[in-house]
């Protein structure tokens, strides 16, 4: 039983490291420009797919075709910075929250033309080798997709703190006025939030490529349940989006392997609703 | 005054409000009597919208309590208050822009029951009657306030000062016994300040009892009874109007030349 | 609404619209009208959530699917009446209502929507995985028709049970628009601080359009399972609480022809472009973001402010009730209390 749980925590982890990559990106974008994006899961979606197309058509290896799905993710964040979030800057709050709906529903079908729905996998670099502890086993794949998001996201906490746009990113979520007074350029930033945040959801579905078959739609639950962790770590909140993720990972797995329960999905949802309905006092018209 | 004191229709009884460590309102107390007008005044930042907003409903008091008549009113919420008979204008005018001047009014009256409601949905012939009762009300309302001829106008169209007025009628259709007004004045010409403050007089004289949130002196001076004020959140004085004008911590607060001017 | 309409004009367009269709021979082009029906009457019932109350809820299609599901398990296991069934599945998807609305409306603008499609999230996978209940993806089939006289509707017979579907919900949203209810919901919409300090119950009044607007989603519904005759969960998922809002959208939210209009334009054009299923799914989202960048009125609100301009509005009904005034919704900035 012990071991059991141990495997399940160990997958849960795994799976968490993934959804702290995707959330923290997102919860830049949230937190900063105060964007709900429903096309981030489309992001995670499509970096699986650049990395796909770099591995087989171009016959790149891992770090490669790594680069090469942030990179592509990244262009696609800046073009819907540009063209769908940009133009809504002024609009009401639920005007961008609906155009990333239908930013998302637009890259899906995009991706199902171009791609099919052919279920695809992408190779992985360590088939086959698996490493057991006590017990609790795991495929050396698994270890290295938990290992690049460590990696990348401790490079984003660095970056966050360190770098003149790191620093002016966070001054813009404590205050976007006083940020443009001393010459923070939403216009320059926001699309660098986009591009972030599309790097590292880009990194993140290219990890779990191997891990997983494609499909266009795989985006779609992934993006909900990325939101879901911004709001619980709390938007802008790096920190918070990363144990708010491992957290979800390890609960979803643990519910799915003790419970043999089809309703993990759910889990999220739950606690999505339980953490707004917390929110409440601060927004019932009683300020 | 003259004659017996009149009874009190609300009071403010020791309310706080802090906003974590900001204390924006301390233990300030007043009472207001029926048919008065009491001036709130204060510099920007005492707490005179902060206290508004307790009295009306949209903030819970950190302390003390609120009361209509005898009737404990503070943690209600708006529409409550309202219906309990306290209603306001706001500093920004928040008029239902896209509606008729008519319609905003009429927006502001209220059903007897959810039967009413209902019958009004169907368009029952007793509906239909009480809509023109309605109707023939609000433009009775609108005609007291000045605004007769632009029933219906867009709200938006309206002139500034108009539009402030139209905020005082949208007040009173529900039949309020109390009216907080937030800076009738505010951002006004002599002409339409001098319109407001005949405004202000008609609804004295039905016998409506108002609080009266101004930084105008001449307005405070020549409309109201009695007067609060408050510094820093807290009560710095209360009495007539001369009684305050010539209190020596009021003048040092900040009063100065604009009493002078009064 | 602005301009007067010629009474004898709106008769011939009825008769049209109801007799018209006898002369169409395929079945195809019917099913589409029939479909346009469905699609009307749920706009026009989400409208008055997202037009009217101003809260934009993405949960209407599970709403939508209780309406299906009650109708088809009341028929199928509980041998219910057709007719018995279809009312009690719009009572019972605007009790299942209530409980959404109640938690979910306390919460402001975008966390309201957020909240709704969590709660749609939820249903989805509820409905697929409680087989004992809903038979998961396998759905409920041989759900009964409806019958005139005793016999299965014809397809032609359907769509005017269809039309009969739309003039009903029509019409109950249009004496709640008309109604003094009406301007209160228009007042929430413009300044729902303001609103509150008059003495109106912002929360009541939303909480109402919401199991109003249920009721109607599950009619609906129940309609679609009495017509398809098989539910399943793919049809009431989120895709399609995304589609709704897509054709009030289009069409003009907060306009009673809005959403008549949005539904009927958005169920024909991916068929007239002839796409496959994918390309409309490309055609849905891209429309979705043209629609909320550059016609976030819709069609009417657009056709509205080029016919009328801001001030010289055409004459206006004198105020008896409440009712859409000007087309035109101010862009609202966050609201505080004053």
């Amino acid at each position: 039983m012990g071991t059991q749980i141990a495997q399940l925590v160990v997958n849960g982890v795994i799976v968490g490291g993934i959804y702290a990559l995707a959330a923290s990106g997102l919860t830049v974008i949230t937190g900063v420009l105060n964007l709900i994006n429903f096309a981030h899961g489309e992001f995670y979606m499509l970096g699986a797919y650049f990395a796909l197309t770099a591995a087989t058509a171009l016959g790149f290896g891992f770090v490669p075709y790594l680069l090469v799905s942030m990179a592509g993710v990244a262009l696609v964040g800046v073009l819907s910075e540009r063209f769908v979030f940009r133009p809504l800057r002024f609009a009401p709050a639920v005007s961008p929250l609906i155009a990333s709906l239908g930013l998302s529903i637009a890259l899906q079908a995009a991706s199902l033309v171009i791609w099919q729905a052919r279920p695809l996998r992408l190779p992985g670099i360590l088939e086959g080798v698996v490493f057991s502890v006590g017990g609790v086993s795991v495929s050396a794949q698994r270890i290295l997709v938990c290992a690049v998001a460590a990696v990348l996201i401790l490079i984003l906490q660095y970056f966050i703190k360190r770098t003149w746009l790191g620093i002016g990113i966070r001054a813009m979520s404590k205050d976007l006025t006083t940020a443009g007074l001393v010459g923070v350029d939403i216009d320059r930033v926001a699309p660098m939030c986009f591009a972030l945040a599309g790097a590292l959801a880009g990194a993140a579905g290219a990890l779990v490529g191997p891990l997983f078959v494609l499909q266009p739609t795989m985006g779609a639950l992934m993006g909900l349940k990325v939101f879901v962790l911004v709001i619980i770590g709390g938007a802008g909140n790096v920190t918070g989006a990363i144990y708010a993720g491992i957290l979800l990972g390890v609960t979803e797995n643990l519910v799915d392997g003790l419970f043999a329960s089809r309703y993990k999905d759910i889990i999220a949802f739950v606690v999505l609703l339980v953490v707004l309905s917390f929110k409440r006092e601060s927004l019932a018209g009683r300020d | 005054m003259s004659g017996a004191e009149a009874e009190v229709v609300l009071t403010v009884d020791k309310v706080s409000k802090f906003f974590g460590g900001v204390k924006a309102v301390t233990d300030v107390a007043f009472e207001v009597r029926r048919s008065r007008t009491t001036g709130l005044i204060g510099p920007n930042g005492s707490g005179k919208t902060t206290l508004f907003n307790v009295i009306s409903g949209f903030y819970g008091p950190t302390a003390g309590r609120v009361l209509l008549g005898d009737r404990e009113i503070q943690g209600l919420p708006p529409h409550v208050v309202a219906r309990l008979g306290v209603t306001r204008t706001f500093q920004n005018i928040r008029l239902f822009n896209n509606m008729t001047v008519r319609g905003n009014v009429m927006a502001a009256m209220r059903f007897g029951s959810l039967a009413d409601r209902l019958r009004d949905i169907v368009l029952t012939p007793s509906a239909r009657r009480e809509r023109a009762e309605l109707s023939r009300k609000a433009d009775e309302l609108l005609a007291l306030l000045g605004l007769s001829g632009h029933e219906d106008q867009p709200a938006a169209s309206l002139p500034y000062g108009m539009k402030k007025r139209l905020e005082l009628a949208r007040a009173m259709a529900g039949g309020p016994t109390v009216l907080l007004l937030d800076e009738p004045v505010a951002g006004m010409n002599p002409q339409e300040t001098s319109d407001m403050i005949d405004s202000i007089r008609k609804l004295r004289a039905q016998g409506l009892t108002l609080v009266v949130i101004e930084h105008d002196m001449r307005v405070i001076m020549n409309t109201c009874d009695r007067i609060v004020v408050l510094s820093y959140g807290m009560k710095l004085a209360e009495g007539t109007p001369d009684e305050v004008r010539s209190n020596p911590s009021v003048i040092e607060a900040y009063l100065g030349k604009e009493l002078a001017h009064a | 609404m602005k301009t007067p309409v010629n009474p004898l004009l709106t008769l011939i367009g009825m008769a049209v619209v109801v007799l018209a269709p006898m002369a169409i021979e395929s079945n195809y082009y019917l099913h589409l009208l029939i479909m346009i029906c469905i699609y009307v009457t749920l706009t026009t019932g989400l409208n008055l959530v997202i037009g009217y109350a101003g809260q934009g809820s993405l949960c209407h299609g599970a709403l939508y699917g209780f309406g299906a599901y009650a109708s088809a398990l009341l028929t199928t296991h509980l041998g219910f009446p057709v007719y018995v069934a279809f009312l009690l599945a719009g009572l019972i998807a605007a009790i299942l209502g209530l409980p959404i609305a109640l938690p979910s409306l306390r919460l402001k603008g975008v966390y309201f929507s957020v909240a709704t499609l969590g709660l749609q999230e939820i249903a989805f996978l509820v409905n697929v995985n409680w087989i004992s209940l809903t038979h998961g993806p396998m759905g409920i089939v041989n759900v009964p028709p409806l019958t005139f006289a005793g016999k299965p509707l014809t397809m032609i017979q359907y769509y005017w049970a269809g039309l009969i579907m739309v003039a009903l919900t029509y019409a109950l949203v249009k004496l709640i628009v008309l109604s003094r209810t009406g301007r209160e919901l228009q007042a929430i919409r413009e300044d729902e601080t303001a609103a509150r300090a008059m003495g109106i119950n912002t929360y009541g009044l939303k909480v109402m359009a919401f199991v109003v607007s249920a009721f109607i989603a599950g009619l609906a519904g129940a309609f679609f399972a009495h017509y398809f005759k098989f539910v399943s969960p793919d049809s009431f998922r989120d895709t399609v609480s995304v589609t709704l809002f897509v054709m009030l959208l289009a069409g003009g939210r907060g306009t009673l022809m809005g959403p008549v209009l949005g539904a009927g334009l958005l169920t024909i054009l991916p068929e007239f472009l002839r796409m496959a299923r994918d390309y409309q799914l490309l055609f849905y989202g891209l429309a979705l973001i043209v629609l909320t960048i550059f016609f976030p009125k819709g069609v009417v609100g657009w056709w509205e402010s080029r016919v009328s301009p801001e001030r010289g509005r055409g004459p206006r009904r004198p105020d008896s009730g409440g009712g859409p005034t000007v087309g035109r919704r101010s862009r609202r900035k966050e609201v505080t209390a004053g």
